[in-house]
C-alpha cells in the first residue's frame, strides 16, 4: 500500500484545521473515503458537539464510540463530558467514586472552566484509538482523522504540553500528555494539515497558524489543501477576445451576449484574486500546496467525495 | 417582522452563524442600517479582518469603540439623518484582562488572580473565552452608553450553546457550593455541611491522584482568588443573560447557500428553537450570483442557448480577429449557463434551510457582490438589500 500518491495516509494521525467554512469536514470525509477505497480502515473522530459528519454522510446520529456511517469510512465525535468520565474511570481505582466525582454538578463546572481537563481526556481517547488492534494483532484505525474545529483550537490542543508544563506536577496525567506529544511531534506518526479557501482571512489564518507553530517542534506539517479554487472554464481564444466580442455585441446591440462578456469578466477577476491569495500562501508557508477545485453548490455523493479524496491525497504530504 | 422594522425597533441584535459565510460583513450592514434609520448605534464584531475596518472606513478596528465617519455617505434619499454609528473589534484577551481588573475588589487580589497559572490557563483556552468575552463588551456597551441599538457579531459555532450559555457558565464555576468543597473555610456545622466537606475531601483526594498535587494546589488557590470576585461575576452575568432574552432582543441567523453552511445553520436555529430563543429573521448571505449586469439584484437560475446561429451571424463580421466566433460566443454562453445552474442549486438549499424558519420570521437573500466590500459605499449597497431603499 505505500505508495508517494497516499504518503499522507500512511501516517497514524492526519490532523486538519482551517477557519470555519472552508470545507475542512468535506475534505476530512472526502480523505476517508478514498483511504478505505485503498483498503484502509480509517477512522474520523470529531471534537466537541458538532457531529458534522452526519449531513455529510446521512447518518443520524455520531457518538463517542466508532460507527460506520458507510462507504468504508468510521466516525465518532469526541464530547469532552464523555471523554473525561471515560478518563477518570481509567484512573480512579473505585468505579464508584470516579462516577459520582463526574456525575457531580460543582465538578462538571470545574471540568466545564478549566479547558486542560478536557483537552487532556481527549487526547488520551486518540490514545486509546491509536492503540485498538484487531484480533489478527494489526491495528484496528489507520488513518486516523482529527478534525480540528478551529485554528485556535489546534493551537491549545499540540501546545497543551507547555500550557500544563508550569502547573503538573509528575503524575499520571502529566505522563500521558508527555507521551502524546512526542507521538503528535514524530513526523512518521501524524500530520497536521492546513486548509483554506483561496480569500484573506482564511489565508491570513493559515500564514499565522504556520508561523506560530512552526520551529516548535510539537507537530510536523503535511500539506496546504487550497480548498474551492476557481474554475472557469473558458477557452484561451476566448479570453483573449473578450474586448472585441463586448465591442460587437455593442455595435448589434445585443444585451445578452454583454452579459456574458460580464459574467466572465467577474468569473476571470474571481479567479484572479484566488490566484493572487494562493500566491500570499506560497510566500508565507514553506510547505507543498494541494489545489482543490470549486465543485458545484451541491450535497456530494460517494462517487464526489472519492473523487475529491483521491485528489487531495495525490501530492499530498 | 420584516429586518427593516426590527433593525428600527429592536435595542439589541445579535448576528449568529457558522463561520465563512460573511457574518460580520452583515453584522456592519445591519448596524450601518441602523444608523441610517436613525439610531445611534454601535457594532461589535469578533473578526480581525482588516477588510471590515476598511468597509467602515476606519483606519483600523480594536478594543477601543470609535466612530464610523457615516458623514461621508451620501445623504438619504428621504432627506433624514444618519445617526451615529460606532464600532469596536473584541479583543479577547485585553477584554478578559479589563474584566477582571473591573471585578477586583483591590489591585492585590487583581495581582494574585493574573499571576495564577490556571488563571493563565483558562484565559488561554480561546475556544470558549471567545464568546464570554464577546457577551462581556456587550454588557460595557449596553450598561455605559446611549445606544439606542448594539450589534453583535458572535464567533462562528455549529450550536448556540456557546453564546447563550457563556454568561452564565463562569459565574456557575464561581457557585457558593462549589468553592465550599475545595476551600478550607472555617470547620462544618450540622450533618449537611459535614457530607459536603467529607465530599470535597474524597473529591480532592481522587484529583489529586490524577491531575498531581501540584495542579490541584493551583486550583485551589484560583477558587481563593476567584471567589472573591464572585458577586460582581455573577450580577453582571445575570444582566447579560437577562438582556439577551429580553422580547427588544433579536437573533439573526446568518448563512450562505452553501450546504455545509446551510446544514450548520438549520442544527444553530434547531438549538436556538430548543433554547426557545426564537430566530427574528435569517439572512442568506452570498446566496446567488449575479448575472444581469444591468440588474445585480437580479436572480437569474435559468438560462437557455437557443440562437447561437443568429447571435453568431449577427456579432461574426464584427469579430474579425476572432479565429472561430461562434464557439467563442458558445463558450461564454456557456459559462453563464453554467452560473445560472448553480444559482438554481443555490435556490434549492436556500429553499431548504428557509423551509425549517418560523413563517413569521423575515427572510432576505443577498447576492454574491463581483468585488467584496471594500468601502462604506460598499457596505451602503449590502444594507440597500437587507433592508431595501
Amino acid at each position: 500500500m505505500e505508495s508517494p500518491q497516499s504518503a499522507l495516509l500512511q501516517r497514524r494521525f492526519v490532523l486538519m484545521t482551517g477557519k470555519g467554512g472552508v470545507g475542512k469536514t468535506t475534505l476530512v470525509a472526502a480523505l476517508a473515503v478514498h483511504a478505505a477505497s485503498l483498503g484502509m480502515r480509517p477512522l474520523v473522530v470529531e471534537l466537541g458537539h458538532r457531529e458534522s459528519m452526519r449531513s455529510v454522510f446521512g447518518v443520524d446520529d455520531i457518538g463517542f464510540k466508532p460507527r460506520d456511517v458507510g462507504l468504508g469510512v468510521h466516525a465518532m465525535s469526541v464530547d469532552v463530558d464523555v471523554a473525561v468520565l471515560d478518563y477518570m474511570l481509567e484512573h480512579i481505582p473505585s468505579k464508584r467514586v470516579a462516577k459520582s466525582i463526574v456525575q457531580n454538578k460543582v465538578l462538571e463546572r470545574l471540568f466545564a472552566a478549566m479547558p486542560a481537563v478536557g483537552e487532556i481526556a481527549t487526547i488520551n481517547k486518540l490514545r486509546q484509538l491509536e492503540a485498538e488492534t484487531l484480533p489478527s494483532g494489526q491495528r484496528r484505525w489507520g488513518p486516523i482523522f482529527v478534525d480540528l474545529d478551529a485554528t485556535g483550537h489546534a493551537l491549545m490542543f499540540l501546545e497543551l504540553r507547555s500550557v500544563i508544563d508550569n502547573i503538573m506536577g509528575a503524575g499520571p496525567m502529566k505522563r500521558l500528555v508527555e507521551e502524546t506529544a512526542e507521538m503528535l511531534a514524530d513526523p512518521d506518526t501524524t500530520r497536521l494539515c492546513l486548509v483554506a479557501t483561496p480569500a484573506e482571512l482564511p489565508v491570513t489564518e493559515t500564514i499565522e497558524l504556520y508561523g506560530k507553530l512552526q520551529g516548535q517542534g510539537t507537530v510536523t506539517f503535511g500539506s496546504v489543501f487550497a480548498n474551492r479554487m476557481p474554475q472557469v472554464a473558458l477557452s484561451d481564444e476566448a479570453k483573449a477576445s473578450l474586448d472585441q466580442v463586448e465591442q460587437a455585441a455593442r455595435a448589434v446591440g445585443r444585451e445578452d451576449v454583454l452579459a456574458d462578456v460580464a459574467w466572465a469578466r467577474v468569473a476571470l477577476a474571481q479567479q484572479a484574486a484566488a490566484q493572487e491569495q494562493i500566491g500570499r500562501l506560497r510566500d508565507n508557508v514553506a510547505l507543498p500546496i494541494v489545489e482543490l477545485p470549486q465543485l458545484p453548490a451541491a450535497r456530494m455523493d460517494a462517487e464526489v467525495l472519492g473523487r475529491l479524496g483521491a485528489l487531495a491525497a495525490g501530492g499530498a504530504a | 417582522m420584516n429586518l427593516d422594522k426590527i433593525v428600527r425597533e429592536q435595542s439589541l441584535i445579535v448576528c449568529v452563524g457558522p463561520g465563512g459565510v460573511g457574518k460580520t460583513t452583515v453584522s456592519a450592514a445591519v448596524g450601518l442600517a441602523g444608523a441610517r434609520a436613525g439610531r445611534k448605534t454601535v457594532v461589535l464584531t469578533i473578526d480581525p479582518a482588516r477588510r471590515l475596518a476598511d468597509a467602515l472606513g476606519l483606519p483600523g478596528l480594536d478594543d477601543e469603540i470609535r466612530p464610523v465617519p457615516v458623514e461621508k455617505l451620501p445623504p438619504r434619499d428621504d432627506g433624514g439623518t444618519t445617526a451615529p454609528l460606532h464600532a469596536a473589534m473584541v479583543d479577547t484577551a485585553a477584554s478578559y484582562a479589563s474584566l477582571i481588573r473591573r471585578i477586583s475588589p483591590d489591585e492585590a487580589t487583581h495581582q494574585r488572580i493574573l499571576d495564577n497559572r490556571v488563571f493563565q490557563a483558562v484565559s488561554r483556552s480561546l475556544a470558549r473565552s471567545h464568546a464570554y468575552v464577546a457577551m462581556e463588551r456587550l454588557y460595557d456597551a449596553m450598561q455605559n452608553h446611549d445606544y439606542d441599538l448594539v450589534v453583535l457579531d458572535t464567533p462562528p459555532a455549529r450550536n448556540a450553546l456557546d453564546i447563550l450559555d457563556a454568561p452564565m457558565s463562569l459565574a456557575n464555576f464561581l457557585d457558593s457550593r462549589f468553592v465550599e468543597w475545595f476551600l478550607p473555610g472555617e470547620s462544618p456545622k450540622g450533618i449537611r455541611d459535614r457530607l459536603i466537606a467529607s465530599g470535597g475531601a474524597v473529591a480532592k483526594r481522587m484529583l489529586g491522584l490524577v491531575t498531581g498535587k501540584k495542579l490541584l494546589d493551583e486550583i485551589v488557590s484560583f477558587l481563593e482568588a476567584f471567589a472573591t470576585l464572585r458577586e460582581g461575576f455573577v450580577a453582571r452575568a445575570t444582566r447579560v443573560d437577562q438582556s439577551l432574552r429580553e422580547p427588544s432582543t433579536s437573533f439573526v441567523l446568518v448563512s450562505s447557500a452553501n450546504p455545509a453552511s446551510a446544514d450548520d445553520a438549520a442544527w444553530l436555529r434547531h438549538d436556538l428553537q430548543r433554547r426557545k430563543v426564537p430566530m427574528a429573521g435569517v439572512v442568506f448571505n452570498q446566496s446567488y450570483l449575479p448575472l444581469q449586469p444591468g440588474d445585480p439584484l437580479a436572480r437569474v437560475s435559468s438560462l437557455r442557448d437557443d440562437d447561437l446561429d443568429v447571435r453568431a451571424a449577427a456579432l461574426a463580421p464584427h469579430m474579425a480577429g476572432v479565429a472561430d466566433p461562434s464557439a467563442v460566443l458558445s463558450n461564454l454562453r456557456a459559462l453563464r449557463m453554467e452560473a445560472a445552474a448553480e444559482n438554481a442549486r443555490f435556490d434549492g438549499i436556500v429553499e431548504g434551510l428557509s423551509a425549517e424558519i418560523e413563517s413569521g420570521s423575515a427572510r432576505v437573500r443577498a447576492p454574491r457582490f463581483d468585488d467584496e466590500i471594500r468601502d462604506l459605499e460598499g457596505l451602503l449597497r449590502l444594507v440597500g438589500v437587507l433592508v431595501g431603499g
